[in-house]
């Protein structure tokens, strides 16, 4: 069984509170047989903390973005548990999505949205802070109880809060109630041995704060001096600053920041006190400090959720001289603490001992496994073409939505569907700031309402992607709402989008009519005004063509992407100024006509979804390749320095490279990095050459390379297949530093499906020997640039 | 003397550290007339570099003016360097592929990366366990010396992992220099097998504690937070202890004054350790289960018979009746382990009482994993984890887990354990199948197979290049035949722990 494990941070277990709880429940885990990966938003933690976990036997990852779609879905995690709302906020969107079959368990650890209310309505009155609830605690508060209710199961830490959640989101089975952990030994001392009173708190979190700086400057003077000179007060907590040392100035009070262990203090004082005054959750400390056997006085908050009594358990004040009154008692009267600390360690025992817990948060993962939940689906049958789904809804909107206009998409919470090129993208449905809702609309009338929410603040057009095409079986009211304001400016397989307006519509349909004008304008718009700052430049050129007896003649070879940003036209131009080879420029436009500014280069238009090495095949089987001395594949995401084929030819000739790459410069993407650009060199003769984005064979390898083995059809495995074939054959390859491209605009694979092409390349290399991938990347012979010049 | 050659004179005076050599018998010149020295050097510097650039430009105006820089950096780099270098180092340096850099004038000099034919790696390390286990292979082939020239000064940025490494255990030459400099010759006031008495004593707490040691850094100037990040250290800055009595295992001093000690006594629980110049200078005991010698002993075994396939195997072993080791560290020549690698290993044989046998993580000459624990199929099919993957640090292989076998490159087992499974099985002469057999018979007799991530080792060039030679003996389908044959129905009847992460 697999668990996934997330939280904001790695678990600070002897910092805070909600760490430790955290940690618990990844131990009582992992000791149940469970395999178990833990994954901290904050790619930056302490590294102690990591390790610890590492070294319990526990997959770590520091940074949600560490954790790829892939390993997602070929971990099937059984179950996903999750701290803290928000945490789970994020996640949920994307594991739905990517393990559909993972139970998700949102581990609230304290309800935020009880904690914010009261840190406004039980502040004093004379305080300066606004006592009315502000619009963003309702907000947050929204967010989180629709987190909860999309959930599979979550895990509260009281009775209380347990009943409280369940009210709220209507489903009493899908909370249980796992309390924290604690099991910590008794303390041996006696009264008499005990000395001083203990305040403890992780001053990162602000009711402790207001807690401490309470405790000092209320109730501390009501305590008798002498009393406080013999027990004086330790504060010990996590992350004490300036303003928490300044507590220190008073009489008899240390201040000791953070210790690696609480148990010396926890065990030697002979009074806890926990003076909050708002909260939520339940108190660790308060349950530490019983469990040990130290008596508590605490305020009536502090106690909350965990079954104690005042006077049987502990001593509950909630006012200054109350609670003053009652450390004095526990200092001084020794049947009292006697029997306090007896209670209070049975209670806890009972009650949060590692077994309890354990028992309890193992039924309730069972619970939650087992059991149907209306959230709960399949694989969708579209899930494996998703991405296939985005992109295409995207192109859609590009081709007719007019740019600058903005465009509600039913998102799921995606953001990636709101990348629009000159379009403003939004969530539909969204909260108030724009982010998504995290929760389906109640009924059609909701929907309508949040539309036309949408429609007030200027959005004219809605796109439904194909995944959300059952919105408009499911909401009639709000299919029929479109059909009477809006209708449909384009209908596909995979989206639906509506002009919300008459107005809209028109300005829509003007767009999709074929002017060459706007094309022009927009293709120009691909073009990055400042291309020429990521231009690279040729560092060393090979000895100049013309000396040879004939201009080598070069086949160049592209295909350019149709409604995506590209560089195509600049790439054309920059080659076109080649004066020493003979060039014959074929490009393909992909997913639309080719604009007029490249008509002139463009052979064919490939209308349908086409890999690129079948296009590839069909451009040299409409040539004599016998006629060309270089084959050159070039894509359309480039940048080439000026002048870059005359180097390049030149220098891959005078290399002898009968198969040859330009490296890419530092700040390409990178998916190899041996063919990043090494300075100080010319070229490197090496057992890898790339199928992208630019790679130029000689002819003396067409029969052998050509044409193109289509069983992995995008390329993938082509290299290490090359590689052996040059290597047999005796022929040499290599990555050309000192002509580099800069490959910056779209990441590879960035238009395809990542599974395809790796079944396709496992299937080529069933086909054809091949080298690994460790024996490809081999350096095995380099050219410096020559000492002294480096010109 | 052109202008060039008068520049190189110069700046042999100019970077020469004040208080070596001749600077050391002159008067001591104060802070202001040093930094007026070294303003004037360096305008000196300048206008020479201006000068030359101007030269070169008006003999070649096609030359850019950043790579004349960088030429004249290289010419200044070289030149100190051979300078500095007695004539028998031998020199690593941060090239970037560019040979340029390596014409120290009598002196060997090899990229850094390189590859196992002493070639530069064409790139760079992976993440930091893959810069420094290639570095310490490097050592391992004799190399005494780092340097990171200025363009290549933020390997130590980006390399966090690799700068603890070299601060830890190496020392950095100090000076006005282009460049950063380690001399990676053993420290002289560390013994070996342990990275400094600091180490020692985090180990002895650990062994009397039964678990970490708490810290409390009392203004040592020691960055024990920084050094040893996997402790639970806290810091204090002020002039008496709030803490109370007794309360932290063990309180880092900088001085032994009377009142410090006090101070300190009164709060630690086990001991006092006093920090000078970030070495531990004293100890005092404040428990009666102070620092001691330990109580286990600990063999290297040091394997080093070739045998057969070109792996390393040995013979069959057993312990001598008499000898007292509870621990056998197993270790091939040509496998160099890293600072730090051993404790690791124990503490996980101490840690977990089924644990017979612990591996280590192994990596290539060029820092590419090589073994991160085996996994074995039903059909007695042996697979290393991670073998070539070239990011060692990969949290898929960076957590403690139990594993089906491990390599004898490096590994430790318990004497309970050696002894119980017999030893390895000298007729399996091919080394992966021999430790198969061998940790199947430790886990015939309950016991359990750990991998640890923290115990690295790293293989010398030419045992990378055995271990890839290797991969197919003559006889090896015989060998597999046999050792299928004799575990088929353990194989079967067991659960398959299987490829739970896609290692």
């Amino acid at each position: 069984m697999k668990a996934l494990i997330g939280s904001t941070r790695m678990p600070e277990y002897d910092r805070e509170c909600g760490s430790k709880r955290i940690f618990d429940v990844v131990q009582i885990l992992r000791d149940a047989g469970w395999d178990i990966a833990y994954v901290a938003r904050d790619d930056e933690g302490r590294d102690r903390y990591a390790r610890a976990l590492r070294q319990d036997g526990v997959l770590t990852y520091a940074g949600f973005d560490k954790l790829t779609n892939e390993f997602l879905a070929q971990a099937r995690f059984d179950i996903a548990i999750l701290a803290f709302w928000h945490v789970a906020e994020a996640w949920l969107p994307r594991l739905r999505r990517v393990s559909p079959a993972t139970r998700v368990i949102v581990d609230s650890i304290d309800l935020h949205f009880l904690r914010s209310a009261r840190g406004v309505f039980t502040r004093p009155p004379s305080d300066a802070v606004a006592t009315a609830l502000p619009v963003k605690i309702g907000d947050e508060f929204v967010r989180e109880l629709n987190t909860y209710a999309a959930a599979d199961g979550l895990l509260a830490v009281s009775p209380k809060e347990t009943s409280l959640i369940a009210d709220l989101i209507g489903n009493p089975h899908a909370v249980r109630c796992v309390p924290l952990c604690e099991e910590l030994p008794r303390s041996p001392l006696p009264f008499a041995e005990r000395r001083g009173v203990l305040f403890v708190g992780n001053f990162w979190h602000q009711p402790n704060v207001e807690a401490a700086n309470h405790l000092v400057s209320d109730i501390l003077p009501r305590v008798n001096p002498r009393l406080l000179a013999e027990h004086p007060l330790w504060i010990v907590g996590n992350a004490s600053d300036d303003k928490v040392a300044q507590l220190g100035l008073a009489p008899h009070v240390h201040v000791v920041g953070w210790v690696p262990s609480l148990l010396p203090y926890l065990s030697r004082a002979r009074v806890m006190t926990v003076p909050l005054r708002y909260g939520a959750g339940t108190k660790g400390k308060l349950i530490q400090s019983l469990a040990v056997g130290t008596p508590v006085v605490s305020t009536s908050v502090g106690i909350e959720g965990l079954d104690v009594m005042d006077a049987r358990d502990v001593i509950v004040a909630d006012d200054a001289a109350a609670f003053a009154k009652s450390i004095e008692t526990l200092l001084t009267n020794e049947e009292v603490w006697v029997r306090l600390a007896d209670r209070g360690h049975t209670h806890m025992a009972a009650n949060h001992s590692h077994e309890v817990v354990k028992e309890r948060l193992l039924n309730a993962i069972e619970h939650f496994r087992t059991r149907s939940h209306p959230l709960m689906f399949s694989a969708p049958p579209w899930a494996a073409t998703y991405e296939q789904v985005c992109d295409a809804t995207k192109a859609a909107i590009e081709r007719n939505v007019p740019p600058g206009a903005a465009v509600a998409v039913i998102s799921k919470g995606d953001e990636a569907l709101l990348k629009l090129d000159n379009r403003r993208g939004e969530h539909f449905p969204q909260l108030r700031d724009g982010r998504y809702a995290g929760s389906y609309p109640a009924d059609g009338k909701a929907a309508v309402k949040s539309l036309e929410r949408l429609k007030a603040r200027g959005v004219d057009f809605l796109a439904v992607p194909r995944t959300a095409l059952w919105w408009l079986d499911y909401y009639k009211e709000f299919a029929a709402y479109l059909e009477r304001t809006g209708s449909p400016v384009f209908r596909g397989d995979d989206c639906v989008i509506y002009g919300l307006s008459a107005e809209a519509r028109r300005v829509a349909s003007a767009t999709t009519q074929p002017q060459a004008d706007t094309r022009r304008k927009r293709r120009a718009r691909t073009v990055p005004r400042d291309i020429e700052e990521l231009r690279p430049r040729i560092v060393a050129s090979g000895d100049a063509l013309t000396g040879n007896r004939t201009k080598p003649c070069a086949l160049v070879l592209g295909i350019y992407l149709c409604g995506q940003p590209n560089n195509a036209a600049d790439e054309i131009a920059t080659l076109r100024a080649s004066t020493q080879c003979v060039l014959d420029q074929r490009w393909v436009a992909l997913g639309g006509p080719a604009p007029a500014n490249l008509a002139e280069v463009t052979v064919a238009s490939v209308l349908e979804k086409t890999p690129k090495f079948e296009i590839l095949n069909r451009l040299i089987g409409s040539v004599q390749l016998a006629d060309y001395d270089y084959l050159v594949s070039i894509d359309d995401d480039i940048v080439l320095p000026h002048g870059f084929l005359d180097a390049f030819i030149a220098l891959q000739q005078q290399l002898g490279f009968a198969l040859a790459q330009p490296a890419r410069t530092s700040d390409s993407y990178l998916d190899h990095p041996i063919v990043e650009q090494q300075r100080g060199l010319i070229a490197r003769q090496t057992r890898f050459v790339e199928i992208g984005p630019v790679f130029s064979m000689h002819r003396s390898i067409f029969d052998l390379l050509l044409p193109f083995d289509v069983t992995s059809s995008m390329g993938w495995g082509y290299e290490n297949v090359w590689s052996y074939l040059l290597q047999q054959s005796g022929l040499k390859m290599g990555i050309i530093d000192a002509v580099p491209v800069c490959h910056g605009l779209r990441k590879s694979v960035a238009n395809y499906g990542w599974h395809q092409a790796d079944a396709e390349r496992t299937a080529y290399w069933a086909r054809h020997p091949h080298l690994t991938l460790d024996q490809c990347f081999r350096v095995t012979d380099i050219v410096g640039l020559p000492e002294g010049s480096h010109a | 003397m052109n202008k060039t050659e008068h520049a190189e004179v110069e700046l042999r005076g100019f970077d020469r550290h004040p208080l070596d050599g001749d600077a050391k018998s002159a008067a001591a010149p104060t802070d202001f007339e040093l930094l007026q020295k070294q303003v004037a050097a360096l305008a000196a510097q300048v206008k020479l570099l201006q000068d030359y650039v101007a030269e070169v430009r008006q003999a070649r105006p096609d030359v850019d003016r950043g790579l004349l820089e960088y030429d004249w950096f290289v010419q200044r780099f070289r030149r100190w360097l051979a300078d500095i270098l007695p004539s028998d180092a031998r020199v690593l340096v941060a090239t970037r592929g560019d040979h340029a850099l390596l014409g120290i004038p009598d002196r060997h000099a090899g990229h850094f990366p390189q590859d196992d034919r002493a070639g530069y790696a064409g790139f760079y390390p992976a993440d930091d366990t893959a810069a420094i286990g290639h570095l310490e292979a490097l050592r391992h082939e004799g190399y005494d010396t780092l340097v990171f020239p200025e363009p290549a000064a933020w390997w130590l940025e980006h390399y966090t992992g690799l700068r603890q490494h070299l601060e830890s255990n190496y020392v950095e030459t100090a000076g006005h220099l282009p460049c950063r400099l380690f001399d990676l010759r053993p420290r002289a006031d560390r013994p070996p097998f342990d990275d400094m008495r600091l180490d020692r004593v985090f180990a002895q707490a650990r062994r009397s504690l039964g678990r970490e040691p708490d810290v409390l850094d009392w203004v040592t100037g020691a960055k024990l937070r920084e050094r040893f990040p996997t402790l639970a250290i806290a810091e204090f800055s002020g002039n008496a202890l709030p803490h109370i009595d007794h309360s932290i295992d063990i309180v880092a001093i900088p001085d032994d004054k009377p009142s410090s000690m006090r101070e300190a006594r009164r709060v630690a629980a086990w001991v006092v350790v006093v920090i000078a110049d970030g070495l531990v200078v004293k100890t005092e005991s404040v428990a009666a289960s102070g620092p001691t010698p330990s109580a286990s002993q600990v063999t290297v075994m040091h394997v080093q018979e070739p045998l057969g396939s070109g792996r390393i195997v040995t013979n069959r072993m057993t312990v001598d009746e008499d000898s007292s080791e509870d621990v056998l560290v197993w270790m091939s020549s040509g496998v160099v382990a890293v600072p730090g690698a051993m404790a690791p290993l124990l503490a996980t044989l101490q840690r977990f009482p089924q644990a017979g046998v612990v591996g280590g993580r192994i990596l290539e000459f060029s820092g590419r994993l090589y073994h991160a624990g085996g996994a074995m199929g039903v059909d007695a099919s042996l697979r290393s984890r991670g073998e070539g993957n070239s990011s060692p640090d990969d949290p898929r292989y960076a957590f403690v887990q139990t594993v089906d076998y491990c390599s004898s490159l490096f590994m430790a087992t318990t004497r309970g354990a050696f002894e119980a499974a017999g030893g390895f099985d000298s007729a399996i002469p091919y080394g992966p199948l021999r430790d198969a057999d061998f940790c199947l018979r430790v886990q015939d007799h309950g016991y359990s197979i750990y991998y640890q991530p923290e115990s690295v080792a790293v293989c010398s060039a030419a045992l990378s290049r055995a271990l890839r030679a290797s991969a197919g003996g003559t006889d090896l389908r015989r060998q597999r035949r046999e050792f299928a044959a004799r575990w088929k129905t353990v194989l079967q009847s067991r659960m398959p722990r299987g490829d739970v992460w896609g290692t």
